[in-house]
């Protein structure tokens, strides 16, 4: 069969390609061989709103489409020429992905100082597949792995105590939005001197307009003094009844009292409410890959595998 | 083709026919034809867990599948007498319509007086194929009561009318549980004397377990002196970019403020953030039917199709 190929235009073809990743989680057992709908939410609303990662949405994703205007396949990057693929199974192909590579490699690339290209993508360490399909384009696995984690809610969670005096709640009203901000400062740069902080919240009511956002699967702990010390913010996808932990942090001078623990649990424990079956983490550093490991059950590793091109 | 029928007798089964819901409702360009999702949920959550109008959903809803089990038709009661039947287009023929209807007769009718069973169902004018077949099943037409507006986001939004002195802001914590409550038994329930309401405010639970409920489209407005005095809850569905309110009401000593106005205009602008292209909302009485002319785009009426008969004692 023939497909046509074309980058995102417009509002309508985002929201195809949000239901899309929808259809293709569900066929592939909702394990994350392509996105989950929240990713790409947080894509747009943060990667690309916030962190500028391009231009727009359209200059970062493209379609795959059958003669009928069915989509099949989509590619998207997140800056830096990292690609993500989504391939819908029964119209995987060799000569698609082939065809969806070197769309990428002639539009997604990334220039290094010494001037050669480069591309990448993360790869599941068992997909031997598409392993092979890209070394046969001249990828190389690199250093460098991301831990998938996921959780099966359908039996009872385990209950952690509740760090003394901190509250664990909803995230409140837009007046604590300055505490949040700052508490996301101090839980991902902390090495950093405080006055680099540039006191701009407006970063977190794009998190707050993507269309899986739900203020009460945004769970804060605030310290006694009332600011937020932890947060874990989940999209909740009921079309597929699953769910991804989107930021979790707790602030520096917080640490070591189990409070991301508290705040992952109170947020699963509202996901079973919410009739939620699998939540999804992805970590790629060490602090956040411990808390994962503690409270999820399971884990599949991705490796990197780099192109490099004069 | 042949279809089975069966109950929907496990918990996976009623998350499929809400997705099932979604397709045509998409097929159907997002007319309520079938009923939005967020009804459904509002069924289970609501008229059943808080009003126990049916039997849990398990044990009422049936679906008719195809041998590779797709959803092509879903049944159920809405409360004691009333049904909602759900068809994917390209599936419907009479005799599936006939099936369903001759199940819910066996199965969903009440009793009426002198010994009869009554049930009835909602249908829209220009529903040609179902009217036929609830005429050849022995139904009556019943003059129209139910509107159905809905406004597409995509046009200018009215202009938010002045509420002086009352604030319009989402639902708060748990702690405001009881004074949401107390709004609604003052919007529902002004005839009654006030030592009849019961003081129990754990059904608002139950309508914020529904898995489409978010605390920032469920509005409400802040009298001066702090109490609530009305709410537009809304439900949206991200999948199908359409919304339904599925509840809203202003409390009897706050009417007349134009409340039920900025609610709904509120949420609408809340919905639209959120890449909602298309909301819905049902008037069954008129001072609700007079508000939503007022901020809606469209609307539809529909008929009820009564049927009355005596069982055969054979």
């Amino acid at each position: 069969m023939k497909f046509t190929q074309h980058p995102i235009t417009g509002e309508d073809d985002f929201w195809r390609a949000r239901n899309f990743l929808r259809e293709v989680f569900l066929l592939n057992d909702r394990l994350e061989y392509s996105w989950h709908v929240a990713r790409l939410d947080y894509w747009r609303w943060h990667y690309i709103l916030t962190c500028n990662i391009c231009r727009s949405v359209e200059a970062g994703m493209a379609l795959w489409e059958t003669p009928d205007g069915r989509t099949i396949a989509a590619i998207n990057h997140l800056g830096g020429s990292e690609l993500r693929l989504h391939v819908h199974p029964q119209f995987y192909s060799a000569n698609l992905e082939h065809e969806m590579l070197a769309y990428a490699e002639e539009n997604y690339f990334a220039t290094a100082e010494d001037g050669r290209r480069y591309i990448y993508l993360p790869i599941f360490e068992d997909d031997t597949r598409r392993q092979e399909l890209v070394q046969s384009r001249g990828y190389k696995k690199q250093p460098g792995w991301g831990h998938h984690y996921r959780r099966d809610l359908t039996a009872p969670l385990p209950v952690p105590p509740t760090p003394s005096g901190y509250n664990i709640r909803s995230m409140g009203d837009e007046s604590e939005h300055a505490s949040r901000s700052w508490c996301s400062w101090r839980a991902f740069h902390s090495d950093e001197p405080d006055s680099n902080y540039d006191g701009d919240w407006s970063w977190y009511q794009n998190v707050q307009s993507a269309p899986l956002y739900r203020r009460d699967l945004d769970i804060v702990a605030s310290a006694p003094d009332g600011n937020i010390a932890a947060f874990c913010t989940i999209y909740y996808d009921d079309y597929t009844r699953s769910a991804v932990t989107v930021l979790v942090g707790v602030a520096a001078e917080h640490w070591r009292r189990g409070l991301g623990k508290a705040v992952m649990t109170e947020g699963l424990k509202r996901l079973q409410q919410l009739g939620c079956t699998r939540v999804f983490s992805t970590a790629h550093e060490e602090p956040a890959n411990a808390l994962y490991r503690s409270m999820l059950k399971e884990m599949k590793v991705t490796d990197t595998w780099l192109k490099e091109w004069s | 083709m042949k279809l089975t029928l069966r109950t929907c007798d496990k918990e996976d089964d009623f998350w499929r026919v809400r997705n099932f819901l979604r397709k045509i409702f998409l097929l159907s360009d997002r007319l309520e034809f079938s009923a939005h999702v967020a009804l459904l949920d509002h069924w289970r959550w609501h008229y059943i867990e808080t009003c126990h109008e049916t039997a849990p959903f398990d044990q009422v809803t049936s679906i008719w599948e195809t041998a590779d089990r797709q959803i092509v038709a879903a049944l159920h009661p809405i409360c004691h007498d009333e049904i909602c039947m759900y068809v994917h287009p390209r599936f419907r023929t009479s005799a599936l319509e006939d099936e369903m209807i001759a199940y819910a007769e066996e199965f969903h009718a009440d009793s009426f007086e002198g010994g009869k069973q009554i049930l009835y169902a909602t249908v829209f004018p220009e529903d040609t194929q179902r009217r036929q077949t609830l005429t050849r099943c022995g139904f009556e037409y019943r003059r129209a009561r139910d509107f159905y507006w809905w406004r597409d986001l995509d046009i200018t939004l009215p202009d938010m009318p002045s509420t002086l002195g009352y604030e319009i802001r989402s639902m708060g914590t748990e702690a405001e549980l009881p004074a949401r409550s107390w709004c609604s038994w003052r919007v529902f329930h002004a005839e009654e004397p006030n030592e009849n309401y019961d003081g129990d405010y754990l059904w608002y639970k139950n309508m914020q377990s529904a898995p489409l409920y978010r605390r920032d489209l469920d509005i409400v407005a802040v009298a001066p002196n702090g109490e609530l005095a009305g709410f537009c809850t809304i439900s949206y569905d991200d999948y199908t970019r359409s919304a339904a309110i599925v509840l809203e009401g202003i409390a009897a000593e706050h009417r007349g403020h134009g409340l039920g106005e900025a609610l709904t205009i509120a949420g609408m602008r809340q919905l639209k953030r959120l890449g909602c292209t298309r909301v819905f909302a049902t008037a069954n009485e008129e001072s609700t039917n007079a508000m939503y002319r007022l901020v809606m785009q469209a609307c539809r009426t529909a008929d009820h199709w009564v049927k009355i008969w005596t069982p055969d004692k054979g």
